[in-house]
């Protein structure tokens, strides 16, 4: 694979430090300003464990706001500078509707339901989860009792017809046998889901919530499953088919299910696109005479003209908390330093509630009554990472995207609308 | 015996769950104990062994303070030989009566105690050796090893990790226990023998008679619902531990009747063993602390210093875990690298006395008889150690029976607590079941016997086998089973009771689904579920935020997303110590 002739700027290189939303958008975004762009993979972070909410604001946030001033939750609609539902909008367009929906502006908002029994908007969503915001009021909704573990029916019913967001729609526990083989009780949720991404098992299970339904004898207008339906690709379209009524997924934060599908259309856009991915750590950079050179574990260092640190926050990896204390003797720390670090050396500080370099502590702060959020104020392991503004002091080729940026929401739509814009600015430059 | 009831006829709406036979005088029961520790329940166990009709009123949940928060040891007390000989006596016997009617919940804990070299590194090797060779005196009466005097080479060949300059040292032997299991196993034996026992429930007044200062009646209100009731009586003890002094004082006896030395103690628990023996370390100020394999972890302890804060939110600071951990680090170096889970913190209400430092303080125990203050018929039991709770609680029975003229004979050092009756095998219990041998393993260690009334319940309804803690594990049937017949209310006491939630993910993978089930089997809705879920991860998170390492930052990072996803960011409220929940 390789990209660089196609560019219009030979030699130009971008290079995007990271896999994420914020890695994706900004290789795509850099590789719309026609330069050579390099990926580099180094594994699982956030999104590739996300649960295929694709929010652009705090959820929460967002329905408190439409509460106190009785607003109808709709996707907000944007002016020609456009926002982060823009962005949003432009990475899902380019990933298909078979793999995220996004509405446009003015529309309503997808309402999903959570395996931990609430009902919430987004602004964006995996194909595969079920929108209940898309049926109309008082509609049915299936559940199937499934024999396996944090899947109960019968709670979840319970749950999500008690939310306001529910309006009426009838969530009604049903006897469905969706398992075909007996491990199926006990394997992992995303090992279940891969067996939906065959097409003979998509047409097994269609058969049997449409000969469920039948026998039902009423209307039903949805299937809610577990994150079971596909992880190469969201499979909920042709199981609803197959069903002849709409059928999705509840969304759950760690089945992994959603993830797997964002590392599917990633692979699939960044070779659409002409972006060479390699699966690298980076270490460091340095700059010699105006161009960058990436180290990186286990090859040679890779010069770049521009470099995209989309390295994920704390959850990512990106960022690293340790404390002055941590594998220092019985005799404490020899050196004392900030208590956050980017997982790659480049220079810039890296701040933790506000303060950046080492405190007045020979030991890491305390965390006790910070590191979690309380209602509308973020935890302080949610807004460490580097200030943007700060980069060019450092090199006026380093740019940040996604959740390595201090003090921003850590929202899907913060990831790709901070990565389109530094992609777009790295290949400018 | 000559207890004479004043006031109006008792309220008897909310105690009519349970009602109670008017056998003895004309009271709702011959003794109200206050306080869920070991103690309180020791003493409901062994006054309802011997005939005495017993209500047991419990603020928050059972092993709440200092009992659900020790280092979990019915440890012989090495430590107090030099001072407080007849404490080492008590504890070991005591230790080896627990160990005949719980023997299900006990685990050898090997020790190591490694001496350093110094100029008295010798004579310090050689003083040790002999101290424990006094201490192997006592070691039969719990079944105890003796010592074992050991080369560094030894030391280091048994414990790789130790490091140091070392003299030598000594090994020796002590028991673990579970000290939320232990309280349980004492209340539900209560409950079966006919007492009342209630949960989240607080006394507010204790009523005594003007003229004789007896005790006639308590009133009590339960935190969760508001109601409130009352029920006579003509005895009460005060068995709340570190509250006792504020416990005397709503019977109008001053505080400091029942004065005590308040010591908080904190623990951190790592994500695995790290050691497969207990090291004993010093801290910085020449103070004793140890690192132990406890159940599936590794934990560190202790602290004692004098605690002047809300006995209701008791937590680790993270200046006292690096303390700790400097300590340990001496010896055991690696522990600067492991991954700290948890913390917990209890305040141990230790015999008062001005002056003398905190580990200097006696860890014997007494009753307060406040007949001598006017109030005959009150007792305060202070200090004490889990070691020797069931001791202590027969001394505070035998004083109940002389008040009642009972002579019913002491047994609760004979009959097995619920669960000690007999041994279960449990790869058995798997196979029957098909259940995981390790969740089977754990079932039996936490229900001995009873582990057949969890069975029974998967037996009729299998998908209660499923896994709801896949860390410790838990299965679906034992939380089911927490709540109805153990008296849990919320995530919290399910993981009192069960050490749900408390492994590496740090409740991830089972809060909500835990607070769907309790929710679930008490008819409460469902905004209960998510406020319990919600309040459980959060308290859980501080704990563990203040020991916090780089693996754990990067957990619960991803763990703050998970649950903004999920449930929503807690919010203020959340953490409200009322736990009031919806009608």
């Amino acid at each position: 694979m390789s990209s660089g002739a196609s560019g219009r700027r030979p030699g130009h290189r971008v290079l995007v430090v990271g896999s994420g939303w914020a890695g994706l958008a900004a290789a795509l975004a850099a590789r719309e300003g026609h330069t050579d762009v390099v990926l580099l993979d180094g594994g699982v972070g956030a999104s590739a464990l996300g649960p295929g909410a694709l929010d652009d604001v705090s959820w929460e946030a967002r329905e408190l706001a439409a509460k106190a001033s009785g607003a109808a939750l709709v996707a907000p609609l944007e002016g020609p500078e456009g926002g982060v539902g823009t962005d949003l909008r432009w990475l899902v367009e380019q990933a298909g509707e078979e793999a995220f929906v996004a509405p446009p502006g003015g529309e309503p908002l997808p309402i999903l339901a959570t395996m931990g029994g609430r009902l919430r908007s987004t602004r964006a969503r995996d194909a595969a989860l079920l929108d209940l915001g898309a049926l109309p009021a008082g509609a049915r909704v299936m559940v199937p009792r499934v024999d396996r573990a944090g899947w109960d029916a019968d709670a979840l019913v319970r749950l999500w017809s008690a939310d306001p967001h529910a309006r009426g729609v009838a969530f009604e526990a049903a006897d469905v046998d969706v398992l075909r083989y007996d491990d199926e009780r006990r394997i992992a949720d995303a090992d279940f889901a891969s067996r939906h991404d065959e097409p003979g098992r998509r047409a097994w299970l269609g058969e049997r919530l449409r000969e469920a339904i039948a026998r039902r004898g009423e209307q039903v207008h949805a299937v809610m499953l577990g994150p079971w339906l596909g992880v190469a690709a969201a499979r909920a379209s042709s199981v609803s088919e197959a069903a002849g009524v709409t059928v999705g997924e509840a969304l759950a934060p760690l089945a992994a299910t959603a993830g797997m599908r964002f590392e599917a259309v990633r692979k699939r856009l960044l070779e659409g696109a002409g972006v060479r991915v390699l699966h690298l750590r980076a270490t460091a950079i340095t700059v010699e005479g105006g161009r960058a050179r990436v180290a990186v574990g286990g090859a040679d260092p890779l010069p770049a003209d521009a470099v995209v640190l989309a390295v994920g926050g704390l959850a990512g990896g990106g960022l690293v908390y340790s404390p002055p204390e941590h594998g220092a003797g019985w005799e404490g720390a020899e050196v004392v330093s900030a208590p956050v670090q980017m997982s790659v050396a480049c220079g810039a500080r890296v701040e933790m509630s506000g303060e950046a370099g080492p405190g007045s502590s020979m030991f890491g702060p305390a965390l006790d009554e910070t590191a979690w959020p309380i209602g509308p104020t973020p935890g302080a392991l949610e807004v460490a990472g580097v200030r943007e503004d700060q980069l060019a002091g450092v090199w006026s080729g380093l740019f940040a995207a996604g959740e390595v940026i201090a003090r921003r929401a850590r929202t899907v739509g913060e990831a790709v609308a901070s990565g389109r814009r530094a992609g777009r600015a790295a290949a400018a430059r | 015996m000559a207890p004479s009831s004043v006031g109006p006829p008792s309220e008897r709406g909310p105690l009519s769950a349970a009602p109670i036979s008017l056998h003895q005088g004309e009271n709702d029961v011959d003794v109200v104990v206050i306080g869920g520790g070991v103690n309180g329940v020791g003493v409901a166990r062994d006054a309802s062994m011997r005939g005495l009709r017993v209500a047991l009123f419990e603020r928050n949940d059972l092993a709440f303070g200092a009992s659900g928060n020790s280092s979990g040891m019915i440890h012989g007390g090495p430590r107090y030989l030099s001072g407080d000989p007849s404490v080492t006596e008590t504890s070991c016997r005591d230790s080896g009566h627990i160990q005949r009617i719980a023997p299900h919940l006990l685990f050898r804990i090997p020790f190591l105690y490694p001496v350093e070299k110094s100029s008295r590194g010798k004579i310090m090797l050689t003083l040790i050796d002999a101290f424990f060779q006094a201490y192997d005196e006592f070691q039969p009466l719990k079944r105890g090893k003796p010592h074992a005097r050991l080369t560094p080479e030894e030391m280091m060949a048994l414990e790789p990790g130790i490091r140091g300059d070392l003299q030598g040292g000594v090994s020796f032997d002590e028991w673990g226990i579970d000290g939320a299991r232990l309280c349980v196993a004492n209340a539900l034996d209560a409950k079966e023998r006919g007492a009342l026992i209630r949960v989240g429930t607080t006394v507010e007044t204790i009523e005594r008679r003007p003229d004789t200062g007896q005790p006639v009646a308590v009133r009590f209100r339960d935190l969760r619902n508001g109601q409130t009731g009352r029920v006579t009586t003509s005895a009460v003890v005060n068995a709340t531990g570190a509250w006792a002094p504020i416990t005397a004082s709503l019977s109008g006896l001053p505080a400091k009747r029942a004065r005590l030395r308040p010591g908080k103690g904190i623990h951190v628990a790592y994500d695995r063993r790290l050691t497969n023996y207990a090291i004993a370390a010093k801290t910085i100020d020449g103070r004793e602390i140890f690192i132990e394999p406890w159940q599936n972890m590794s934990v560190i302890g202790t602290t004692d210093d004098d605690y002047y804060g809300d006995l209701d939110d008791v937590r680790a600071t993270s200046e006292e875990v690096r303390y700790l951990v400097q300590g340990i680090a001496r010896v055991f170096p690696s522990i600067q690298e492991a991954r700290p889970i948890l913390t917990w913190a209890g305040v141990r209400p230790t015999l008062h006395a001005y002056g003398p430092l905190e580990d200097k303080l006696s860890r014997d125990h007494e009753v307060i008889d406040h007949a001598a203050h006017g109030a005959p018929g009150m007792y305060s039991m202070i200090g004490g150690k889990l070691a020797s709770y069931r001791l202590f609680a027969e001394e505070m029975t035998d004083l109940l029976c002389v008040r009642f003229g009972l002579g019913a004979p002491r047994s609760s050092h004979l009959s097995p607590l619920p669960g000690g009756d007999e041994e279960v095998d449990p790869f058995q219990l798997a196979e029957k079941l098909s259940i995981d041998a390790v969740a089977a393993r754990r079932l039996v260690y936490r229900h001995g016997s009873r582990s057949a009334r969890i069975a029974e319940r998967i037996a009729k309804r299998p998908r209660e086998a499923h896994v709801v803690c896949p860390c410790e594990p838990v299965l679906e049937a034992e939380v089911r089973h927490a709540v109805v017949e153990e008296m849990a209310r919320s995530v919290d006491d399910v993981s009192r009771r069960t050490r749900l939630g408390l492994g590496a993910c740090g409740g991830m993978r089972c809060a909500a689904r835990c607070a769907q089930i309790v929710a679930e089997e008490r008819g409460l809705p469902p905004r209960f579920a998510h406020e319990q879920a919600l309040r459980f991860l959060l308290k859980k998170a501080r704990t563990r935020a203040v020991a916090m390492g780089p693996e754990q930052a990067r957990q619960e990072a991803l763990a703050i997303a998970a649950v903004r996803a999920d449930l929503g960011a807690p919010m203020p409220e959340t953490l409200d110590q009322a736990e009031s929940e919806p009608r």
